[in-house]
This record gives structure tokens, C-alpha cells and sequence, in this order.
């Protein structure tokens, strides 16, 4: 029976003057070794097969997939050519795959104009809003002026409006006025938006002519602190024909919200265009709900207009915040922030889970450590088991193969280009991106805005992602994304944005299981692979051209999908979230160093070792561990001095939770008395100060594309560009370690393992990265077990308490001065403890100042 | 009650075909010993209703949520959207603080004696469970108000199934499964460190068909995938490892079939099975590595060798390096003979214990000492 022929894809498109990929592979064991043949069958002769036209299928390899590249030459000619690639070989089923051509798009620098025409009613206004269509140079001004027509149109705002590299993918409003004039006649004029290098963009606007005119407040919406009041104003958008009272009364909402003055306003012939206060006040009440109202304008021969009043709680501005449980992390956590004048003033992270594993550890097999310590974490999976193991080699004094360190960095390497991506989507990805807004977004503008933003990404059916959100709001059950807080003022992508991270949010969740699959490849398994043990490692039989291959391929479409996703959306959060590349960052670094590329250490570490002070990157410090100290003062922990992790105690010891006293299951480390920040931003600076060229090039790259400077760095923005610089470095040096072990195996150097025997005494350090930050293990072995073993993590470095001097930890500091705009949705607290990556789980709720009261606050 | 039916699931819209996705509905109707004309009921039943979920995360350190995360079939995405109606997982859910415990507490009250509860990671009891909180009330007192008002439990990871890593003696926080703290009898337990996703979608495969809980063993195991001994079923791609301390012929479970991210699974990387899917086997099966682990090891794979092959290094590790040649010298063309007796191989031939100390695979026929 003729066996079939699996392909990827049906069709795929290709790029002109680029290439694609799809792959193949058989359905089922062939008789013996086949050939599948790659040939066009019909259509444009521009699109080729580059390579993979000739596959052959073994007995042995039939299901593992091959890859056809396709190539389009480029042509002058504007269209887009399709043909059909026909699959065939002997024993097996025809079948043929389509591919279409892409011309390539060149933008040419242009501003855009959200609409062409624009209806401004007369005596009122009208927005639109203009942006570049590509980065500028340097800033650049657009003015916008009347062209041509109606000169009762004009613009009232916004006629100049200076971009930067930073916001220039950013939307700026633009408001034009229709005067009220004596004609009946409806004017129109054509507006031109103009700015040097890059196209104009113009649009019609056309005067409404009002019959009545309108009633004008001075704001739709009005906040009102409880117990005080506020203002706005209400004017007439054309001058009456007699005197007008404009009646101003509450027609809806909280009692709670009264007029105190302005109710009734008179207008006049002479007066109308003269704004009139109106004056609210919120009654100081019982509730710690933040009621609202709607007060509605009303004038006889007038349309009717409504103004939302908003009581705002005093605990808005100031007031206990506690958030338990933090979600979208690893673990249990818990923060308390006190919240003065709108910002963070202070904060407390509280670790709410122990779970003894040191304790446990003490008098087994020191062989068993790896094995046992890998459990630590499921999320940063293999780190512990490759630290542990390493810690126990430095007490044994053993070096291992060269085989077995490219193996352990091949492995790590996976798990760094699994963990950071889901990261960016899954955990921290809510805090930027507004789900309900993509529900509004048109499709095809996606499309649109999509090749801007990430020209190289796979292309995406933006309509059946939106159709089958709107599928999952429709069921009534929103399971995973149910009660986000929709709506919120501090989310800024457009709906074609939000819906572009959210399809890349389901494409990263497929994505994942590949980068996975690497890992398991080499290890046996993920999470917890196991194949590495003191000694080396012991998957030498998978050692082979069969799983190394697959492992590459594997690692070509992670990296396609960090350099072509990953790497696009942190830009575009980047580019709409300015503000946040001076916020939430701390001062001092600390960064281990990790993948040895060489048996010398730290010189021979890919990401180098080193510290950063006092946000000075002229200066690389080297690390001495015995300037480590944990402290327990604010801990759970039995009372004692800081001691270094090589006689470090582990003793609990339960008390009330009391943020005064002791808070946190994590203990405080701290260099040299100090407070560092561990991870991929310390990881990053490091490199960048020490002048690593991989890291340096792709920060530079970063910088330069969003506008933004070193010193933007220091923050949360930084932190979550600093983690996707790396990723795509990383995996870049995996391809080179790759064709190393490669290169060994091939020159008949296949040794994976050291011998060696546990003796009856010794002491161990290992200093390694997870990718969450600095990771330590330090082992002390006495009668050939485990004596004392203690793990100082990176969630310990930036989660940890105040320790006996009062200093904070690293992201109990980084809070500071954060604002938070509405206390009920503390999205900003959010977004720079996500962007730390805890590795422990906690919660969220409010604590008033003044009643002393908790309420539990909503959060995303 | 918002509608339970939803045709989201569009394998092809998704770029997973048609036949691919009944291949593995196929799958798992085998795995269940239904017949294999079942793969459509699964198939519709994992695309149509779509039960109302909880997933609790106690002493764990997520590496069973990660698991599901790999799953393949339905991947994740479907299973997250498609399958369930998740209303609380805290790795991946939106809200966070109050807002979403209140999504826990209201899919337990509103959906009671119908929803089902997933459980990861064990339950610290020491201290009245002080050593785990989540939202200012501790695991212990969650655990004992949402988990019994649930249809189905299930015990996705050994820690949750019997305790795991955090009972291992001198177990300091007290750390139980659910079963041993609450002791109800609709707990299925799907232990492993990780457990395989395909068997907890198989049991929810199980429950939408059939409208029950699988068969169990007395471990409270569904028979389907912990039906059989690893050592059984295992293909022992480069040997036997039972000279390694495999605890194989002990542990029961679906590894070598159903293997890991499609791809591997611990003997498969040649190391040694440790009996993750068994009680207490941290403490059972330690240690993991048996005293002649190191120097056998660097011996059976002819790959790993440490050193030059050659027949003294074998005997070197244990018996320093000039035995090899008085030895062979002495007992002549009795050397191997002698030599199977002195290490007990006569008793052993049967296991493959020790044979790996002088031949490439444990048990191998290719004999490289030159006798």
C-alpha cells in the first residue's frame, strides 16, 4: 500500500527575495529507504526549491520530519506569483503543497491619518490622530493646516505635534474647530498633515450644521474625592436665539454625589460662549466603595448630555495595599505596600511557603542532592539538579568531559529559551495587554499593523483569533481570564495591537512545547530531566546525528520566534510604555555568570561574572563569595547573625505574620551589607559593562530601535527587554555549542562522564544562573553524607525581607515611588513585580490608613 | 449556568489536522482499553462539554502545571479554552489578590458536588499548616473547604498524590497528600515527578465518555496507565539498568510507551529509573545512586569512558590497578569463569546485576575483557 506524505503546511507563502520552510516526513515505515521528490508542477517560476529537493526516508528515520526551503527571486513585477510543488516518490502518495509569493511591502515613510473624512459639528470640535508609519531619525515635527475650503474650519489643536523615537508609534490627537457661522450651508475643507522626510496624508473635513447647537461640558467625566468636591464647566456651542437655562441634576448612581452649585445655569445672546461652574461633592460615607454617579445637562430645545461623576476613596491616594496571592508567578508570595500621595511609599514581600528541603536533605547521599534539589523548582527546572551537581564535583575536585559541559549548557540553554518566552506571554504579558480591547480590533488593520511591527513573524489569521475570543466572552465563561479588570486606564495598545499580542500569546503557548522538546531530548524528560549526574551526564547513547538534528531544529524555530516575536513585542510595549523605562528599577547587580564555554571559570562563562554598583556601568566589580551573607532577622528563622551560606542554618520557627516583625518564609542575602538585584537585567549589565560582544550588539540594537538610552535600563522596562536580549543571544550560542559537540563526537571524542569517589569529608560551592537570577549551592559533606547544605536562590536575592539594619530588599525598593492609579487595580505594582519573574506565589488586598480596615483590593 | 457547549475546538483552524487529533483520541481510547472506534466519542467529548475546573497549587513547585503545559494532542491552548472551563489555576489566571480567590470560592459554591478539583503539590499539616498560605489562610484550611465539595478530585503529581519531596523524612512541615488529610473516596491519583499530561487528559477523556472515574489500583492509580510495571513495558534502548539501581521491576507506570514531550524519558538518557509514581520513594528508594554507581558507570558506556579502554581499568575502581594482570595470570583460561563466580555473577546472570562492571551493555554478549 502507497504510504502517504506528510507536509507542515498545504500552503505557505514566501517572502520575495526570501525564503520559507515547510517540512516533511512520512506517515508511516517504508519498505525500505525512499526518496521523496520536491518539484514544481505548475505557476511562477520565481518561486524555487533552495534545498530539500531530494529527501531521503529511511526505515529508521521515516518520522522524523525534513525540512524544503522555498526561495522567490526577486522581480520588478508587482505581483504575487503562486505555484504548486508537487511531492512524489516511489511507494508513496502524491500530494503537493501551494506556495504564494509576498511581495515585499517597502513602506514608504509616510504619516497616517486615522480617518480621510471627519464631520465637526459647528461651534464644536473633532479628533482625529496622526502617526509615522516608520521610525524617525531624529524628532521629527508634523504640523497640520488647512489646505484648501472652508475657512470656518480650523484646527484647535494640535497643529504642531513633535515625534520622537521613543513615541512614534504612538497616536497623537489632533482636534479640529467648526466656527459657528451665519450660513446654513455646511462647509468643508481639506486638511494637510506634513512633516519633513515623510509622506503627507490629508483628509476632508466637513461642518455639521446644528440646528440647536449644543450644550458643552468642559469634561464627560469628573472624579470627586470623598468628602470634598470638584468642578467643571458647561458653555453653549452656538449663541442662542434667546436666553437658555441649562438644568443641571443627578439622573442616576450613588446618592453619595450631590450638586452643591451650578444647578441651574442661564445663558444668554451675549453670554453663551462664557463656561459656568458647576460644583460636586462627595459625602463623606461608611462605604469603602468607590460609588458613581451620572448628572445629566438638560435645556429646553437642547439635546441632552451627561456628565459621570466618580467618588474617589481617600484610600486611593493613600492606604495600605496587600496583594495575596500574587498570580502568574511560581510560587506563593504575598506583598503589603503603603500608598501615599498616589505612589508607593513603602513595601513588604512576604515568601509564604516553606518547605524544608535543606532540612530534608541533611544526612542523605550526597549523590542524591541533584536529583533532590531539581524539585525545588519545576519552573526553573534542571537549574538546581545542574547547580547541586556541580557543587558536589567542586568537593570532589573533579573536572568533567568537555561532552558533558556542552551537554549541561545545551540543556540549561533549553530551558532559558523556554522560560523567558512564556514569561513575556504568559505571566507578565496581562499586565500590558488589554483582552477585552482586542474584541474591537479590525482585523485586517492588524494585518497591517502586524508587518510593521514584526515584518518577519509567520503570518496570522487575526480574524479567526478574534472570532474565537469573541467565542470564549460569548460562552459566559471566561475560565483563565476571568474578572481582568477590563477597561483599565493604564492599558495603552490599540485594539489591533492587543490582538496581535494576544494571537502571539497563543502562538508562544504551541512554541513552548517545542523549546521543551529540546530539553527533553538531552535530558529524558521536562520539567525534570534527568540525565545529569555528578560526574557528567549519561545520555551518551542520544548523543547520535538523529537527536542532535531534531534538537537543532527544534532550536532554528525557537530562535525564529524570539528574534521575530519575542523580540518585536517587547518593542512595542517599549514604544507604548515610555514611562516605564524610568520606573520600578533598582541600584546594585549581582550576576554570577553562566555556560562555561571553556573548564576555566569565570573566564571561560559565555555571560560573565561580575557586580554593578550604584547603577554605574563604568565599573565591573568581581565576586567573592565570602562577602555573602543571609539574614534571618525578618524571617521565620530562629535568631542569629548573618551568617555566609557555607555554615548557613536553616531552622524555622513560626510566628505572626506582622510586616513590624517577621513577614517572610525567604531569608534576606545580602554582598558586602547590600541589597542586589539578580537576573536577566543584572545578567545583561554585566555583560554590556564587561563588553561581551553578543550581549552588547543586541542591547545596542534594543536602543537604538526604541529611542532609548543605558540609563533606561535601570527599570521595568529594562528588565523585561534585558530578559529577551538574552534569550536571543543564548540561543545564537547554542547553534556554536551545538556544532562543537558536534564536531567532538565526529573526531571520535565521545567521553560524557568523570569518575570519582564521594570522600569523608569536604566542602563544595557552585555559582550558576537560573533564569530568574543567581543561583548558589553549597555542600558540606561529612562521613560521606550530607552534613550542612544550603541554597541561596534567586528569588531570596530579590523577594527577600528587610534584613537587621532596615535595609529593604531589592524589590521591596524597586516598588518606590511607583504610582498607583486606582488602588482596587493595582495593575503598575503588578507590572514591576512580574517583571522581577517571581519565583514563589502571593496575593493582593487593602489595608485604610485611616479605619485600619482590610479589604481585599482587585487585581489582574 | 452559561452553556456547557462550546465548538471552539477546531483542530484544523489551529493547524492540527483532523486526523492527527483522532490519532490521539485513538490513543488514549487504547490507553483507556476502549475500542478504538471510541477515538471519535473522545474526540467529540474533548471538543464539546466542558466541565468546570479548579486547580489548586499547595507545597509544589509547579513542575506538574508545567507538565500539563507540554501536553500534545490537545496541547495546552485547547485544553485551556477548549476542554475546560479553568476558572483558577494561579500560574496562569488574569485576576490576581481577592479578585481571585473569588473566582475559586464562586466556582465551588455555585458549581458544588459538579465541578472537579485538581490538586498539585502536598498539604502542610504541621502547626495547624502554618508553613503555607495563600490569601492569609493557610493551604491546610483551603484544602478542607473547596476540595470535598468537588464531583471528582484529582491528585495531578506525586506530591499531592502521597506527599512527595516535602513528606521525605524528617518531613518538617508535616506535608501530606490529599488523600491522607482528607480521605475521601473520589480521589484519583496521577503520581509522577513530573506526572505525564497524557494520563491526566486521558482520565478527563475518561469522565467526559463515561461520566465516571477509571478503574484504580490500590494505590488509587487509574489501571490504564499504572497498570504495568515500567520494567515490563520498558524497550531498554541501550540495556537494562537494573545493575544501576533501576527501580523499574518496582515502579508502575506508563514512561516507556507513553514517554515525555513525545520525545524521551529517563532510561531512554540512560539513567536509571528512580520510582517517581511510588509512595514515599524518596525515602524507599534512596539512595538513587548505588556505591558502585560512579565507577560502573564510567565502565558500561564504552562512550563515557573516563579512561583508555582497557581490561585493568575495569577492575581498577574497585580493586586497585595491578589486580587485573596478576589475576589474569593466575587463573589462566579460567579467568572469566572465575571471575563470574568471585562477583556472584552465577546467581546474578538472571538480573544483569553486575555484569555491566565488565561488558558494554549489562547482560550484553559482546565480552570485551580478552579472554
Amino acid at each position: 500500500m502507497a504510504i502517504n506524505i506528510v507536509t507542515s503546511t498545504k500552503s505557505l507563502s514566501v517572502p520575495e527575495g526570501g525564503n520559507a520552510s515547510f517540512t516533511v516526513r512520512l506517515a508511516s515505515r517504508p519498505s525500505r529507504t525512499t526518496t521523496v521528490s520536491v518539484t514544481r508542477a505548475s505557476g511562477d517560476s520565481d518561486i524555487r526549491v533552495a534545498s530539500g529537493a531530494s529527501l531521503s526516508f529511511t526505515r529508521d528515520n521515516w518520522y522524523r520530519t525534513k525540512t524544503v526551503t522555498l526561495s522567490a527571486a526577486a522581480d520588478s513585477d508587482k505581483v504575487a506569483g503562486q505555484a504548486v510543488f508537487s511531492l512524489s516518490g516511489s511507494g508513496l502518495n502524491r500530494t503537493s503543497v501551494t506556495a504564494k509569493e509576498v511581495e515585499k511591502i517597502t513602506t514608504p515613510a509616510a504619516l497616517k491619518l486615522s480617518v480621510t473624512t471627519l464631520q465637526v459639528p459647528e461651534g464644536g470640535t473633532a479628533n482625529f490622530t496622526v502617526v509615522l508609519s516608520a521610525a524617525p531619525a531624529a524628532n521629527v515635527t508634523v504640523n497640520v493646516a488647512r489646505a484648501s475650503g472652508d475657512s470656518s474650519l480650523s484646527v484647535a489643536q494640535g497643529a504642531s505635534r513633535t515625534f520622537t523615537q521613543t513615541n512614534w508609534m504612538t497616536p497623537q490627537t489632533v482636534t479640529l474647530a467648526a466656527a459657528n457661522d451665519a450660513d446654513s450651508t455646511a462647509g468643508q475643507a481639506v486638511f494637510t498633515a506634513s512633516a519633513s522626510g515623510y509622506a503627507s496624508a490629508s483628509l476632508t473635513a466637513s461642518e455639521v450644521e446644528s440646528a440647536l447647537g449644543a450644550i458643552v461640558p468642559s469634561s464627560a467625566t469628573l472624579d470627586v474625592p470623598e468628602g470634598g468636591h470638584a468642578t467643571f464647566t458647561v458653555r453653549l456651542g452656538q449663541a442662542p436665539s434667546a436666553g437658555v437655562t441649562v438644568a443641571v441634576a443627578r439622573t442616576s448612581g450613588d446618592a453619595d454625589l450631590n450638586v452643591t452649585a451650578g444647578a441651574s445655569l442661564t445663558f444668554t445672546t451675549a453670554n453663551w460662549n462664557t463656561p459656568q461652574t458647576v460644583t460636586l461633592a462627595a459625602t463623606a460615607d461608611a462605604d469603602a466603595l468607590a460609588g458613581q454617579s451620572v448628572f445629566t445637562l438638560s435645556a429646553a430645545g437642547f439635546a441632552p448630555v451627561n456628565v459621570t461623576a466618580k467618588e474617589v476613596e481617600p484610600g486611593a491616594t493613600s492606604g495600605r495595599v496587600v496583594i495575596d496571592p500574587v498570580t502568574r508567578i511560581e510560587g506563593h508570595l504575598r506583598f503589603e505596600l503603603e500608598v501615599s500621595g498616589g505612589k508607593v511609599a513603602k513595601a513588604w514581600s512576604s515568601v509564604t511557603l516553606y518547605r524544608g528541603i535543606e532540612q530534608i536533605l541533611a544526612g542523605r547521599s550526597p549523590l542524591d542532592a541533584p536529583i533532590m534539589t531539581q524539585r525545588l523548582c519545576g519552573v526553573c527546572t534542571y537549574i538546581h539538579a545542574h547547580c547541586s551537581a556541580r557543587a558536589i564535583e567542586d568537593a570532589v575536585n573533579l573536572a568533567i568531559p568537555d561532552n558533558a559541559r556542552i551537554v549541561r549548557n545545551l540543556i540549561l540553554g533549553a530551558q532559558f529559551l523556554h522560560d523567558h518566552p512564556v514569561h513575556f506571554y504568559q505571566l507578565h504579558g496581562l499586565d500590558w495587554v488589554d483582552i477585552s480591547k482586542a474584541l474591537t480590533a479590525a482585523p485586517a488593520e492588524a494585518v497591517l499593523a502586524a508587518r510593521i511591527l514584526a515584518p518577519n513573524a509567520p503570518a496570522i489569521d487575526y480574524a479567526a483569533v478574534q472570532t474565537r475570543l469573541k467565542a470564549l466572552v460569548d460562552s459566559g465563561n471566561l475560565g483563565p481570564f476571568g474578572n481582568s479588570p477590563f477597561g483599565h486606564s493604564a492599558m495603552r495598545l490599540t485594539p489591533e495591537e492587543n490582538l496581535i499580542v494576544v494571537a502571539h500569546y497563543l502562538e508562544a503557548l504551541k512554541l513552548q512545547v517545542k523549546a521543551a522538546k529540546m530539553m527533553a531530548i538531552l535530558g529524558g524528560k521536562n520539567p525534570h530531566p534527568q540525565s545529569t549526574v555528578v560526574g557528567g551526564v549519561t545520555c551518551g547513547g542520544e548523543l547520535n546525528a538523529t537527536r542532535l538534528n531534531a534538537f537543532k531544529a527544534y532550536l532554528d524555530e525557537v530562535k525564529a520566534f524570539v528574534a521575530d516575536v519575542y523580540l518585536p513585542g517587547v518593542r512595542l510595549v517599549a514604544g507604548r510604555y515610555p514611562e516605564w523605562a524610568e520606573l520600578g528599577g533598582f541600584d546594585n547587580f549581582l550576576a554570577y555568570g553562566e555556560f562555561p564555554e571553556t573548564a576555566t571559570e569565570p573566564a571561560g562563562l559565555f555571560l560573565p561574572r561580575g557586580i554593578i554598583l550604584g547603577r554605574d556601568l563604568s565599573r565591573v566589580l568581581p565576586v567573592d563569595t565570602a562577602r555573602i551573607t543571609e539574614d534571618v532577622t525578618r524571617g521565620w528563622y530562629a535568631a542569629g547573625p548573618a551568617l555566609n551560606p557555607t555554615v548557613g542554618k536553616t531552622q524555622p520557627v513560626w510566628s505572626s505574620h506582622d510586616v513590624d516583625q517577621h513577614y517572610s518564609w525567604s531569608k534576606a542575602p545580602r554582598y558586602d551589607a547590600q541589597a542586589m538585584e539578580v537576573g536577566p537585567l543584572a545578567r545583561v549589565l554585566v555583560a554590556y559593562a564587561a563588553g561581551q560582544r553578543d550581549i552588547k550588539a543586541e542591547v545596542d540594537d534594543f536602543l537604538e530601535s526604541t529611542g532609548l538610552t543605558a540609563d533606561h535600563l535601570f527599570s521595568t522596562l529594562g528588565r523585561t527587554a534585558a530578559r529577551a536580549i538574552e534569550t536571543k543571544a543564548i540561543g545564537e550560542a547554542m547553534s556554536r555549542w551545538i556544532t562543537t559537540l558536534e564536531q567532538n563526537l565526529s573526531s571520535g571524542k565521545r567521553q560524557i562522564f568523570s569518575s570519582y569517589s564521594i570522600p569523608q569529608t569536604g566542602t563544595g560551592e557552585a555559582l550558576n544562573e537560573a533564569p530568574r537570577g543567581a543561583l548558589g549551592h553549597w555542600i558540606n559533606i561529612g562521613s560521606s553524607k550530607i552534613g550542612n547544605y544550603q541554597m541561596v536562590v534567586p528569588s531570596t536575592w530579590n523577594f527577600g525581607p528587610r534584613d537587621a539594619s532596615g535595609v529593604a530588599g531589592p524589590v521591596e525598593q524597586a516598588l518606590i515611588g511607583v504610582p498607583v492609579a486606582d488602588p482596587q487595580n493595582p495593575v503598575e505594582i503588578l507590572r514591576v513585580i512580574h517583571s522581577f519573574d517571581p519565583c514563589v506565589a502571593c496575593g493582593v488586598h487593602l489595608i485604610e490608613k485611616e479605619t485600619g480596615r482590610e479589604t481585599h483590593v482587585k487585581v489582574i | 449556568m452559561p452553556p456547557r457547549t462550546s465548538r471552539l475546538f477546531d483542530p484544523e483552524a489551529r493547524g492540527i489536522s483532523r486526523r492527527a487529533f483522532l490519532k490521539y483520541c485513538g490513543a488514549v481510547a487504547v490507553a483507556l482499553g476502549m475500542e478504538a472506534s471510541m477515538a471519535g466519542s473522545i474526540a467529540r467529548a474533548l471538543t464539546s462539554a466542558k466541565p468546570q475546573v479548579v486547580w489548586l497549587n499547595f507545597s509544589e513547585c509547579t513542575g506538574c502545571s508545567e507538565s500539563l503545559l507540554r501536553s500534545e494532542g490537545p496541547n495546552v491552548e485547547s485544553i485551556i479554552f477548549d476542554v475546560l472551563n479553568l476558572n483558577y489555576h494561579e500560574t496562569i489566571m488574569a485576576a490576581a489578590g481577592a479578585r481571585a480567590t473569588e473566582l475559586l470560592e464562586a466556582t465551588a459554591a455555585q458549581y458544588a458536588g459538579q465541578f472537579i478539583c485538581v490538586v498539585e503539590g502536598s498539604i502542610p499539616t504541621a502547626q495547624n499548616g502554618v508553613f503555607g498560605t495563600i490569601g492569609g489562610k493557610t493551604m491546610l484550611s483551603i484544602a478542607q473547604s473547596i476540595i470535598p465539595k468537588a464531583k471528582y478530585v484529582i491528585s495531578f503529581g506525586t506530591c499531592s498524590s502521597y506527599g512527595g519531596l516535602a513528606a521525605a523524612a524528617p518531613n518538617p512541615t508535616g506535608a501530606k497528600g490529599v488523600s491522607a488529610v482528607l480521605g475521601l473516596s473520589n480521589i484519583i491519583n496521577i503520581p509522577g515527578c513530573p506526572p505525564n499530561p497524557f494520563n491526566l487528559v486521558s482520565t478527563l477523556a475518561n469522565y467526559l465518555v463515561a461520566g465516571q472515574m477509571p478503574a484504580l489500583d490500590s494505590k488509587g492509580r487509574p489501571t490504564f496507565a499504572y497498570g504495568q510495571t515500567v520494567h515490563a513495558q520498558c524497550t531498554k534502548p541501550y540495556g537494562c539498568l537494573e545493575g544501576y539501581n533501576c527501580k523499574g521491576k518496582t515502579t508502575y507506570g506508563n514512561c516507556p510507551t507513553q514517554k515525555f514531550n513525545g520525545e524521551s524519558w529517563c532510561v531512554q538518557v540512560e539513567h536509571q529509573c528512580i520510582g517517581c509514581t511510588e509512595p514515599n520513594f524518596w525515602d524507599a528508594n534512596a539512595p538513587f545512586y548505588n556505591t558502585m554507581w560512579a565507577s560502573m558507570f564510567a565502565t558500561y558506556r564504552k562512550d563515557a569512558q573516563a579512561h583508555p579502554l582497557n581490561n585493568a581499568a575495569f577492575c581498577t575502581p574497585c580493586h586497585g590497578s595491578s589486580t587485573y594482570s596478576s589475576r589474569k595470570q593466575q587463573y589462566g583460561s579460567t579467568f572469566a569463569t572465575r571471575m563470574h563466580s568471585e562477583h556472584e555473577m552465577t546467581s546474578r546472570l538472571n538480573t544483569n546485576v553486575g555484569c555491566a562492571n565488565c561488558h558494554t551493555a549489562p547482560g550484553g554478549t559482546k565480552i570485551e575483557i580478552d579472554d
